[in-house]
């Protein structure tokens, strides 16, 4: 693999050779979103004439160096109308432009964008990648009509969810620690809310989002299984915008505009629950509420540089309070001085990224640069008080990082893209703050605080070579840097594609990827409790070797792509803690985890249209995720615990007319794994002077639980979509057929014997929304 | 006019919270039946438990594991314990070639007695059981462990203007030679003696006279003598508690120690499995000889 590489890398300096020979110029510039001056990420720049193109990278910005003499360039983008441009190219020229959303019902205006769509990823090297924007997610059908783009990436094949209704992930048979999330190049540690069942992201502050499951590019690491790219909006240099919801759940608002015309525009977006209002409406008290805050500056410094300040602020905050009363028939108050006292409990848990970047075009218009500096938090503080006895336990990761991009339109055959990233973390779990008697049990600490440095440097060439042979081809070099411990990795990547007939390709990649860091959980569910730990002496770095193969056909009559992924994924030095392991409050608890090995398999079918008034996708995977501990299961392997063999979504919106869409959902997945107690027997305590129940359990995830599935259905009917102040109604159910959907396993007795079962966690959800823009 | 406007503030109100209570009910009414999971039982398998008493007496407990499917709380009854508790085994140990045929207790069915005082220091000792009743058989090996006993154990009494506090202060000298684990447990031998003479099996009621316990791996000691004061459960009623110290087995270790992790607040949120060891072919449970020191020590001011 070595040598392949070399060769390759030798090849990436020989071919620009060959093209010195002939007169040749430079196409660059922004791709952008008229109605609001958005960069638009992956719009098609395409030569008719020389059968050249180039894609706007993840900036919105696209070089294309052509011979001199006349371009007839069609600029196409999905869901937008797609623009011709006749040049004559005798110099290098800088092209900015926008492009204007598709009005629903304009097909035939569209239809050349979609069909390059098409085209674009029958032809591309990448695969295992899906892109979703926010206009496309927010059709969809969504709990309490709550539009979730994490909900949406689930529906994706070879994205598992883990526990019903939550925004785990389990990419192609990972982990959901394997997953990099990436706001604005910034890592988000926590996507849920509300114990993860509403995702962090708020789907009008947002701009783009790419997933990638395997083929990774060299610029993406530390993560094994996905990544997935979320890019805020920016500000529209030139008009004020607004759009809005109000929903069952929460509401939102979102304003962008310029601050100075056509140099600096400020994108601002929120989101609050109401859910504690809500409910006291029903007599509940729950005094808990979580929020997101987006903002973003967009600076135009000049025609080659701007600079961008993003920030996202979300918490979840639960603030319970209560005063203990006299109560004789329960024990509430068990004597006299704890009547009128205050039981205070609550935990405050969020997200803090902040990002600044600076992009800059290189005067020979082909060397594109991103500098980006960003830290990340995240942290949870919970804690309570009662009488005089307090406790605040806080666990705290911080990440400063700085990131160097350059990408290179050489040619366009050839696209490099080098750069260096390195990124600080400091991890302080379990720091406790006790007062009262209760010090005396459980004393107050620091916890310790852990640093530790991530350096990566990467290259990579997405090279043409002809019209059916494409490669993309590279290295990332990581390491990190822990007291005691240093790990470095060569990290190979690679991926072809060979293209045949009329839009058929085969496509193959590997990859090979490590991860520093992961997620010390005790649950499916995201709890406070989660830490996110470093490698160290002892916790070696994960890696993942991953082979991916497929089919793509294309159909740009129809605008239709199908593809068949088969993938096998070998991953080492996975995390598991021990039987009975002691993670809360345990500032040893690396004495407490596993190193192990995982194996997955299996193949993704999708089926997505994306041309017309009936577009969405149909689903399936076939998959299995296995794993071997030494400690675990006797040493026998054993199915990983979001093992689901068969996952089937169908995605469908249909556009009636401009007013009126309708969109559906129904997804089926086989059930997940679960260890369950099916014996037990008595034994001595310790003293013999008592007898205890010992459980016996099957082997580790050897019972299937119940398959889930349901439909989900959303109307959306829309007021004035020709005016500015536009307006539309969702009204909707999840979960139509009222089937229940699996969240935890329980055991109750039935009057004869105990049973193990799956209470729904929803019924059928009616939802209704009225979103609003201007 | 103002009718009017006062009506017009009072609407929105009243129909959004009929509007937002409309969709909660709708949703409640919705919810929808749980699934059944098809959890196959745990077939029967004997158990051995074990406890060695002065004069080097071995005593063997024989049961069978059940169904954690079948039956409710009130099966854990002593009728139900009885049925359990295997009276037709044929229970041996066996030292250096010499075999000794256990006697079942008349009284407590399941509780095997040695007839004479083994040589337990000379060798291995293998246990071989054999239910009669069933056809299945089990056999463990261990060893027996020297007694370690406490230097100093204190029973200490804290009184202060706030509360009542009641510790344990213990110490015993740790071989720095071999690797030792130790079992440490505090508790009430008036509250149990009151419950083992209303019921012998002690099948319910759990071990509520046991005020502390801990385990110890040498391991983690750094020096020969081994100290400690431990505050007691809150419960202490008592004048004198029972010291009870026992050195076990590493695997017996192991086996506490898994029985203790079972208990914790992690392992009971997440129901992840912790599967026991145990030294008994064909079986669960433990086979272990260890002698314990028991004092009863009654107590003193702080």
């Amino acid at each position: 693999m070595k040598h392949l590489f070399y060769i390759l890398l030798l090849q990436c300096f020989l071919i620009p050779q060959a093209s010195i020979c002939q007169e040749v110029f430079t196409i660059s510039g922004y791709i952008t979103n008229q109605e609001n001056g958005e960069a638009l990420i992956g719009v098609t720049v395409f030569d008719t004439l020389s059968k050249k193109g180039a894609l706007t990278n993840e900036y919105g910005f696209f070089s294309l160096t052509l011979p001199k003499g006349t371009v007839h360039l069609r600029v196409a983008y999905i869901g937008y109308q797609g623009e011709w441009i006749l040049l004559n190219l005798t110099q290098n020229q800088v092209l900015n432009q926008p492009l204007k959303e598709a009005m629903i019902g304009l097909e035939e205006v569209v239809l050349t964008a979609e069909r390059l769509a098409v085209e674009e990823e029958v032809n591309s090297t990448q695969m295992g990648i899906a892109r979703l924007q926010p206009r496309e997610i927010s059709k969809i059908p969504a709990i309490g009509g709550e539009i979730d783009l994490i909900k949406v990436a689930q529906l994706m094949p070879g994205v598992s969810r883990g526990g019903e209704g939550g925004t785990g992930m389990y990419v192609r048979g990972g982990t959901d620690d394997q997953n990099l999330v990436l706001l604005d190049e910034a890592t988000v540690y926590n996507l849920g809310h509300l114990f993860g069942f509403f995702s962090v992201f708020n789907n009008d502050a947002l701009r783009d989002i790419t997933i990638i499951k395997g083929g990774f590019p060299a610029q993406y690491g530390g993560r094994l299984s996905s990544v997935m790219d979320v890019r805020m909006k920016e500000g529209d240099l030139e008009r004020w915008h607004g759009s809005g919801g109000i929903g069952t759940i929460s509401s939102r608002l979102s304003l962008d505009g310029p601050i100075i015309k056509d140099k600096l525009s400020i994108m601002l977006s929120g989101r609050r629950t109401y859910i504690d209002q809500t409910l006291r409406l029903t007599g509940i008290r729950l005094p808990y509420y979580f929020y997101d805050l987006n903002a973003k500056l967009t600076y135009k410094l000049s025609q080659n540089d701007r600079i961008f300040l993003s920030a996202y602020l979300g918490n979840d905050v639960l603030a319970f309070r209560d005063v203990v009363e006299e109560d004789s028939t329960n024990g509430v108050a068990n004597g006299a001085d704890e009547i009128g006292q205050e039981l205070n409990f609550g935990f405050n848990l969020g997200n803090l990224t902040t990002t600044l970047r600076w992009n800059h075009i290189y005067k020979q218009d082909k060397l594109f640069h991103n500098l980006t500096l960003f830290q990340t938090q995240f942290r949870y503080d919970v804690g309570g008080r009662y009488i005089d006895n307090s406790v605040l336990i806080k666990s705290r990761i911080r990440d400063l990082g700085v990131k160097a991009d350059w990408h290179y339109f050489m040619n366009p055959d050839n696209t490099i893209k080098f750069g260096t990233h390195l990124i600080t973390h400091q991890f302080r779990p379990n720091v406790i703050n006790t007062g009262g008697e209760i010090s005396d049990a459980l004393a107050s600490r620091e916890g310790d605080l852990i640093t530790n440095q991530e350096v990566a440097l990467y290259a990579n060439n997405d090279q043409k070579i002809g019209d059916k042979l494409g490669m993309n081809y590279g290295f990332r070099l990581s390491s990190s840097n822990v007291e005691g411990a240093f790990y470095a990795a060569f990290e190979p990547r690679f991926a072809a594609k060979y293209g045949f007939g009329k839009l058929n390709s085969v496509k193959l990649s590997y990859t090979f990827m490590k991860q520093y860091m992961h997620r010390v959980s005790s649950s499916s569910i995201a709890l406070p409790t989660d830490l996110w730990y470093p490698v160290t002496q002892k916790i070696r770095p994960q890696h993942a070797h991953q082979l991916s193969a497929g089919y793509f056909k294309g159909f740009d009559e129809v605008g239709l792509n199908i593809s068949l992924e088969l993938y096998y994924k070998q991953m080492a030095n996975l995390i598991e803690y021990k039987e009975g392991a002691r993670l809360l409050l345990n500032d040893n608890f690396e004495e407490e985890l596993l190193n192990g090995e995982g194996r997955s398999f299996g193949g993704e079918l999708l089926i997505r249209k994306k041309i017309g008034a009936f577009t969405g996708w149909i689903g399936y995977s076939l998959a299995k995720a296995d794993r071997t501990f030494a400690g675990l299961n006797g040493g026998l392997t054993y199915a990983a615990k979001y093992d689901r063999r068969h996952d089937i979504s169908l995605v469908t919106t249909f556009d009636l007319n401009p007013k009126f869409s309708f969109s559906a959902v129904w997804v089926y997945s086989s059930g997940a794994r679960f260890t369950a107690q099916n014996g037990q027997y008595f034994f001595p305590n310790t003293s013999f002077t008592g007898i205890d129940l010992i459980p016996i359990y099957t082997q580790r995830n050897a019972v299937t639980l119940a398959a889930s599935h349901r439909f989900d259905i959303n109307f959306i009917i829309r007021n004035k979509p020709d005016k500015k102040f536009q307006s539309e109604w969702h009204i909707g159910a999840y979960n139509f057929y009222n089937r229940a959907s699996p969240y935890q396993v329980r055991v109750e007795f039935d009057g004869l014997n105990y049973r193990y079962i799956q209470p729904g966690l929803f019924g059928m959800i009616p939802s209704v929304a009225w979103n609003f823009s201007f | 006019m103002i009718a009017h406007n006062d009506k017009s503030k009072i609407a929105p109100n009243y129909l959004g919270g009929l509007f937002l209570i409309s969709i909660c009910l709708l949703a409640s009414a919705c919810l929808p039946e749980d699934l059944l999971i098809d959890v196959a039982p745990a077939q029967p398998q004997l158990v051995i438990a074990s406890q060695t008493l002065p004069g080097d007496i071995l005593l063997v407990f024989v049961s069978r594991s059940f169904s954690a499917l079948e039956g409710n709380e009130d099966s854990l009854s002593t009728a139900f314990a009885e049925g359990i508790l295997v009276d037709s085994a044929l229970v041996s140990i066996s030292i250096n070639g010499m075999i000794d045929t256990l006697t079942s207790l008349e009284d407590v069915p399941g509780v095997f007695v040695s007839q004479f005082n083994l040589p337990i220091d000379e060798g291995e000792i293998r246990l071989d059981v054999f239910d009669s009743l069933t056809g299945q058989s089990v056999h463990a090996s261990t060893f027996a462990l020297p007694q370690i006993s406490p230097d100093t154990v204190r029973f200490l009494e804290d009184i202060t203007q706030a509360d009542t506090s009641h510790w344990i202060h213990y110490a015993f000298r740790d071989s720095q030679e071999i690797d030792n684990w130790y079992v440490i447990n505090v508790f009430d031998p008036v509250v149990y003696a009151a419950s083992f003479q209303e019921n012998p099996l002690g099948l319910v009621g759990g071990d509520e006279w046991v005020f502390y316990e801990e385990l110890i791996s040498d391991q983690i000691l750094t020096g020969e003598k081994v100290e400690n004061t431990v505050m007691l459960d809150s419960r202490v009623l008592s004048d004198t508690v029972a010291f009870f110290m026992a050195n076990v087995s590493e695997g017996y270790f192991r086996f506490l120690d898994a029985r203790q992790r079972s208990n914790g607040l992690i392992a009971s949120a997440t129901s992840e499995p912790i599967n026991f060891p145990s030294n008994v072919v064909g079986g669960l449970g433990y086979f272990a000889v260890q002698r314990p020191s028991i004092r009863l020590v009654p107590k003193s001011q702080r």
